[in-house]
């Protein structure tokens, strides 16, 4: 049932491939290595961290009042181990579907890893049966960067390498991508295969970051086909505010909202663009 | 004479009592052990994996990985493969005392299992088992190097199942530093008989064959002349068959300006065969040229090669490489290349363009390594009208005492009648996977040291779209000892 309502807007409009890089735990946040929980469970691999944060994120997807994900999650690190676990709900009661994630991992100077598992659960009264369950899918992939020097840093995200039981709502493929980090900001290059099934070739995503005192801005744009999106991050003390309009040129607009608490060690973290591995994490 | 239970074979098999009961008795040393290397990486070569023309399209294709042995040690490799629902033991054990050595694998099915023994003796070196055979440059006898390798930047991969035989070889030394080589077999169906003299690095032989039962046409019986010498910067050979057919080729390399040029040109009569299965179907006439221009930080490569089977039935490749190191042990190469003509004769798409581009990084700080590879083929210039397309990436993490653990995900997409194949390194061999359509393959190895030897798990599973994940296993236990009597 979960799939119903994404499949009736993309066989709407024609297309199978390329919708959105994310599902469950999207948060607003560049390409790349990240810290942050909910970009954890989505798929990114683990940058340093914070030594404990929790998020909240609502992502309103193509515009569509019904059809919104809300996600918590939280993550901690101790002695180069990393661990997030969050819960998100997408859709209403009779079409939407509730999902639990979980990373583990560890993540040190130049270099990070993890593999994730995440549960869903269909909320209809009375979902089709699967091997795992009435409605139940399950899906495990993994995830790894490393400095390449220069300030550049080289990952890989594969959020689905094993699939079991009900069908996700979206079939994610391999993830590759460089990013280039300065103070100032970051520029990444990405590329997802489209995943077996998939009609639509691959698409590439090219993006820009900002950072500018507690605040950052960041811009995206991909192609198959082409479209952006812009996100904006600012940070005050421990809280982290973020929020990212992207346009889809057929399915329309879908916006994405985070807050997050993090508390590191020594006081208030240095403003970074959200995502992007601190500066300490690249040679 | 079937493969892997000819009377050869069990003699080998039965000689391994020795040098395991001396393996009993010897003592050995705890860092004996600790030689096992490690699986190599799945690519041998930055550029582009392909099996053999002689293997079939589409089929996964297995060879040797090329490693050796050193002397006084012997190694035991127990393992099992499953695959759709069936289970399948092999087992692989050699030995080299350096007077004698010897190898035994021993699989239903495996088209590498057979056995060999060689002993050294004062008066010359003794082979029986399954043998590769080759003589010069592989024209009369062997298995010829194809035109592409050196197009591709050269190929490291061990022999291939193809260019064995069951056969029995005694090679002995005549005079000062004269030698000859007595070969009787059956390589590939087909009975076979020869001898060679060589000295001062020229070599005389003659082979006899007989008739094979092979289809779609029978081979009759068959006889070759195989001139051939060697030197530092060159070797050659020709061939001549029963009808007066012939085959001449030359090779060498050397310095251009301070780069390294490699050439290599062949020719010859269309209706020459040569008399091992593994080069029935090679190119009658070829001319391939290599060069690589000095460099330190960046290394390049350029290849071309131009091949005729027959009038009208050729191809070309030309390939340009580059390779780079960089800090951490990282490394990174890309390279295009371009392929016309048939690799074959016959080919199922003589004449068809292929434009490819690839590139690879591997590199990571400390235990953790990271590999991306992108790979993309295409029916017109720039790699347009994709054919094929393969995107890696791996992951291997270190860690103590040798244990290792490697996840490596590919996602491909080929067009219909095409195939991709993505390099996996066993124990005891390397297969080139072949993968059509569009899916994922993923990998996982675990590499644990367990009683003094290294246990290796391994898991592998294809998605394609629509159907039922595909799960290969394999698991073995690799040891090796030395063999040297202890005091």
């Amino acid at each position: 049932m979960r799939r119903l309502t994404f499949a009736v807007a993309l066989l709407t409009a024609g297309v199978t491939s390329g919708v959105a890089p994310a599902q469950d735990f999207v948060a607003p946040s560049p390409a790349g290595p990240a810290g942050d929980p909910l970009a954890l469970l989505e798929g990114a691999p683990p940058a340093t961290p914070a030594p404990f944060a929790v998020a909240g994120a609502t992502t309103r997807w193509f515009g569509l009042p019904d059809l919104v994900t809300r996600a918590t999650a939280l993550a901690g690190t101790r002695r180069g181990a990393v661990a997030a676990a969050g819960l998100s709900q997408t859709g209403d009661p009779e079409q939407g579907w509730t999902a639990f994630g979980l990373v583990l991992g560890g993540a040190e100077r130049g270099a990070g890893g993890s593999i994730r598992a995440i549960v869903r659960r269909d909320r209809a009264p009375d979902p089709a049966p699967g091997p795992l369950g009435k409605g139940v899918g399950l899906e495990a992939g993994a995830a790894a960067w490393v400095a390449a020097g220069g300030g550049i840093a080289l990952w890989a995200s594969a959020p689905q390498l094993r699939v079991r039981g009900a069908a996700p709502p979206l079939r994610r493929g391999l993830e590759i991508g460089g990013l280039w980090h300065a103070p100032a900001g970051g520029l990444w290059l990405t590329r997802r295969a489209a995943p077996p099934g998939a009609s639509a070739p691959a698409d590439h995503e090219l993006g820009l970051s900002l950072a500018a005192g507690p605040c950052a801005v960041w811009g995206r744009a991909r192609d198959a086909p082409l479209r952006g999106g812009i996100g904006v991050a600012a940070q005050a003390g421990v809280v982290r505010a973020a929020a990212e309009v992207s346009s889809h040129p057929v399915l329309g607009e879908t916006v994405s909202l985070m807050v997050m608490l993090e508390r590191r060690g020594g006081g208030h973290a240095p403003v970074e663009p959200p995502s992007v591995p601190s500066s300490d994490a690249l040679p | 004479m079937s493969r892997g239970r000819s009377w050869l074979a069990r003699v080998a098999t039965a000689a391994w009592l020795w040098p395991l009961a001396t393996a009993v008795r010897a003592a050995p040393a705890p860092a004996d052990s600790a030689a096992v290397a490690p699986v190599a990486e799945d690519s041998l070569s930055a550029a582009p994996q392909e099996p053999p023309a002689s293997a079939p399209d589409g089929v996964d294709y297995e060879e040797e990985p090329g490693d050796s042995l050193a002397a006084g040690y012997a190694e035991a490799d127990l393992g099992a493969t499953g695959r759709g629902g069936r289970v399948q033991s092999r087992r692989r054990l050699r030995f080299s005392d350096g007077a004698i050595s010897g190898e035994e694998r021993d699989a239903a099915g495996d088209a590498l299992a057979g056995g060999s023994i060689t002993a050294r003796t004062a008066h010359g070196t003794l082979s029986a088992g399954r043998l590769r055979a080759s003589w010069g440059r592989g024209l009369a006898l062997g298995s010829a190097a194809e035109p592409w390798r050196l197009a591709a930047g050269g190929s490291a991969r061990g022999p291939s199942a193809a260019g064995r035989g069951d056969a029995v070889r005694w090679v002995s030394g005549v005079g000062s530093g004269g030698a000859l080589e007595a070969l009787a077999g059956r390589f590939g169906g087909r009975a076979l008989a020869g001898v060679r003299l060589s000295y001062a690095r020229v070599s005389l032989g003659v082979l006899v064959a007989g008739a094979a039962a092979s289809k779609p046409v029978p081979v009759s019986p068959g006889g070759a002349v195989s001139v051939a010498f060697e030197r530092s910067r060159g070797a050659g050979e020709l061939a001549m068959d029963r009808g007066g057919r012939w085959r001449a080729e030359a090779g060498l390399a050397g310095a251009l300006g301070g780069s390294r040029l490699v050439a290599r040109a062949r020719g010859g009569l269309a209706g020459f065969r040569s008399l091992t299965p593994a080069s029935r179907g090679d190119p009658a006439q070829l001319l391939v040229a290599g060069l690589e221009p000095p460099g330190s930080a960046v290394r390049a490569r350029l290849g071309a090669a131009l091949w005729r089977f027959r009038p009208g039935r050729g191809g070309a490749r030309a390939a340009l490489e580059f390779e780079g190191r960089l800090a951490h042990h990282a490394r990174w190469s890309a390279g295009l290349e371009e392929q016309r003509g048939a690799r074959r004769d016959p080919d199922s798409r003589p004449g068809a363009l292929r434009q490819g581009a690839w590139a690879e990084w591997r590199g990571g700080p400390g235990p953790l390594t990271l590999a991306l590879r992108q790979e993309l083929w295409g029916a017109r210039s720039w790699a347009r009208e994709a054919v094929r397309s393969v995107t890696t990436a791996g992951v291997a993490l270190e860690g103590p005492r040798g244990a290792r653990i490697r996840v490596t995900h590919g996602v491909y997409r080929t067009r219909s009648g095409e195939s991709v194949y993505l390099a996996e390194a066993g124990s005891d061999r390397l297969t080139l996977r072949a993968l059509s359509g569009a899916g994922e393959r993923t990998r996982v190895e675990i590499e644990l040291p367990l009683a003094r030897g290294v246990a290796r798990a391994t898991a592998a599973w294809t998605v394609t779209a629509g159907g039922a994940p595909r799960v290969q296993w394999t698991l073995d236990w690799l040891r090796r000892a030395s063999i040297r009597r202890s005091g």
